[in-house]
């Protein structure tokens, strides 16, 4: 009987918001620049919801709580990089959009084909972009897998459940677009933030009369569990600084960042979405807040259990329509950024993949392309969802470095003197090979630094390097601005 | 008091009217100023970016408590509500 209700509340969110989001979008003509950067049309407040949408995913939702749950304060990273990206957003978001909007860029790989005038090049960021977008992918879908299990209480195969909400995610993106993932990340983001204020703050009043009382309790059961361990070991400073370094590029260097970006009306809406943003972002701290609790509650959860960590105290609490709503709020939260990645996948494919080999046959068929595009990425991810979910973590902090592997290309196009797109991708494949290599022999920190960060400065040396080996920096041409969609300013 | 223009200006995009327009409108490019990089901006970027990051080795540590929260969190809320206020002294010193 519980089931039913949770699982009730949880499909009518689902299919509430994705009606909203399609009834939002119902009379706009769907082209490849409506479907994938929303006509580079949104103004200051549909942005900031897109990249709260983007930002807090059902990994922040499970996994910032499970982290602060099995590690304690390693798991403050995330409050610290969310400001630390919104920085680098403020900082390089308008000349991203800017070059996007001369140039008419849709993908991030436009950006490197374009400012490095290579279509191979393009192809290259364009297929790393789709594998880290698979991975992360994968991600989301485990996360809804989570959040069905527990609203299932036990009873439910997972197997179909999961694949349900995959065929309405594909149809949802097909049908509404980018616009329509912003409209319902309006949605999203005040349930989201309706269960978080229940986990971080009904939670603890409810068990230990307050939050400061929380910690307390805290700092009796578990002393060291509010501050970093000493410098070099896994999960120390070192590795928190280097681990905010990373993931503060994120947000210009995940393709579906960059289609954020472009999506905005102007300059002044990114920056002041940067402005806006960290306001949002704090209620992070009420998921570390429920995080702890858990701790105290239900303490000897292992492995990949830890992500189920409040949801299992929601679970055993409370009654089922408080957990149909909470784990319907999670499971919005992996399906907007999963139609977010879908769509910048798809985009990718057909544009710089398909495109790149036929361009007449994509100029024709633009939107039909892309939408064929995100039901193969789609496909692709409900695979590696199926195949191989034990390697999850792993995966998910390879694409996590991967992606911050085009920051060097990103950061050296706003340069008249730019390097050569040979040494832009010798960068980037160096890195990636010196990340596969970290992944197989499981080193996740060298002498207590994040290997992203390591990968990143071997990236810019190898730059550096191919660069005085005699393909010296030169500087580019004045880039001629694309007339159709699907140019890439070479014509 | 906000007039209804405005805000549905901040709320909707540009609507089925402006779906019209060809993709090489740069109406709303020409109209903003290119910005520079000055120190203040540079500073007030800065600072919060350090803060968040390096920062953490002087600020790693539960005393003082404030409020009861361990000081290393109190400083990260801290300066993710300095974030915005610094960004905003950063935009309007380029804007001068």
């Amino acid at each position: 009987m519980n089931s039913i209700i949770a699982f009730a509340i949880v499909t009518a969110i689902i299919l509430g918001s994705m009606g909203f989001g399609v009834l939002a979008v119902r009379r706009i003509k769907m082209t490849p620049q409506e479907l994938v950067v929303g006509y580079r049309a949104f103004a200051t407040i549909l942005l900031c919801v897109l990249f709260a949408g983007e930002v807090v995913t059902s990994f922040t939702f499970l996994g910032a709580a499970g982290y602060a749950y099995s590690r304690g304060a390693p798991a403050f990273y995330i409050l610290a990089y969310f400001p630390a990206t919104l920085i680098v957003l403020f900082l390089l978001g308008p000349t991203i959009w800017r070059r996007g909007r001369e140039s008419n860029f849709l993908t991030n790989a436009d950006y490197f084909a374009s400012m490095y005038q290579s279509r191979v090049l393009g192809l290259l960021v364009a297929i790393c972009g789709v594998f880290f977008l698979v991975l992360y992918l994968t991600v989301q879908l485990t996360g809804i897998q989570i959040l069905l299990e527990i609203a299932g209480y036990g009873s439910v195969q997972i197997g179909s459940t999961g694949t349900i909400a995959f065929v309405l995610i594909v149809i949802f993106v097909f049908f509404s677009g980018l616009r329509g993932v912003a409209w319902v990340s309006m949605v999203k983001d005040v349930l989201v933030l309706g269960a978080i204020l229940f986990a971080g703050i009904v939670i603890p009043v409810h068990f230990f009369g307050s939050p400061v009382n929380l910690f307390a309790k805290l700092r009796e059961a578990h002393p060291d569990w509010l501050t970093l361990r000493s410098n070099l070991l896994p999960n120390g400073t070192v590795w928190f600084v280097s681990t905010v370094l990373v993931n503060a590029v994120g947000l210009v260097c995940w393709p579906h960042g960059v289609a954020a970006i472009y999506s905005a009306r102007d300059e002044a809406s990114i920056r002041r979405n940067a402005m806006l943003l960290p306001f949002y972002l704090m209620i992070l701290v009420l998921v570390f807040l429920a995080g702890f609790s858990a701790l105290l509650l239900m303490p000897g959860l292992k492995g990949d259990d830890v992500d189920q960590s409040f949801m299992r105290v929601v679970q055993t609490h409370y009654p089922a329509w408080v957990l149909g709503g909470v784990a319907g709020a999670g499971c919005l939260a992996a399906l907007v950024p999963g139609s977010a990645l879908i769509l910048a996948a798809g985009s990718l494919i057909a544009k710089n993949i398909v495109g790149i080999f036929s361009k007449s046959f994509v100029e024709r068929h633009q939107t039909a392309v892309t939408r064929v595009s995100v039901i193969a990425v789609a496909l692709f991810a409900f695979v590696s969802w199926a195949t191989a979910r034990s390697t999850l973590v792993s995966m998910l902090l390879v694409a996590a470095s991967g992606a911050a592997q085009f920051f060097p290309g990103m950061l050296l196009a706003f340069f008249d003197r730019r390097p050569s797109a040979s040494s832009i991708a010798a960068g980037l494949i160096g890195s990636l090979l010196f990340l596969c290599w970290t992944t197989a022999v499981k080193l996740p920190v060298i002498a207590g630094v994040n290997v992203g960060l390591v990968a990143m400065a071997l990236n810019f040396a190898v730059v550096g390097l191919v660069n005085l080996a005699g393909l010296t920096l030169y500087s580019r041409r004045k880039l001629t601005i694309g007339k159709t969609l699907y140019t890439d300013g070479r014509e | 008091m906000v007039g209804t223009s405005r805000l549905r200006s901040l709320l909707i995009f540009r609507s089925s009217a402006a779906l019209t327009l060809q993709s090489n409108d740069y109406s709303h490019y020409l109209m903003s100023s290119a910005k520079r990089f000055n120190v203040v901006t540079i500073l007030f970027t800065g600072i919060p970016l350090c803060a968040v990051s390096f920062g953490i080795c002087f600020a790693n540590r539960d005393e003082p408590i404030l409020f009861g929260f361990p000081f290393l969190l109190s400083y990260l809320i801290f300066w993710a509500g300095m974030t915005p206020v610094c960004l905003w002294l950063a935009d309007r010193s380029a804007r001068r």
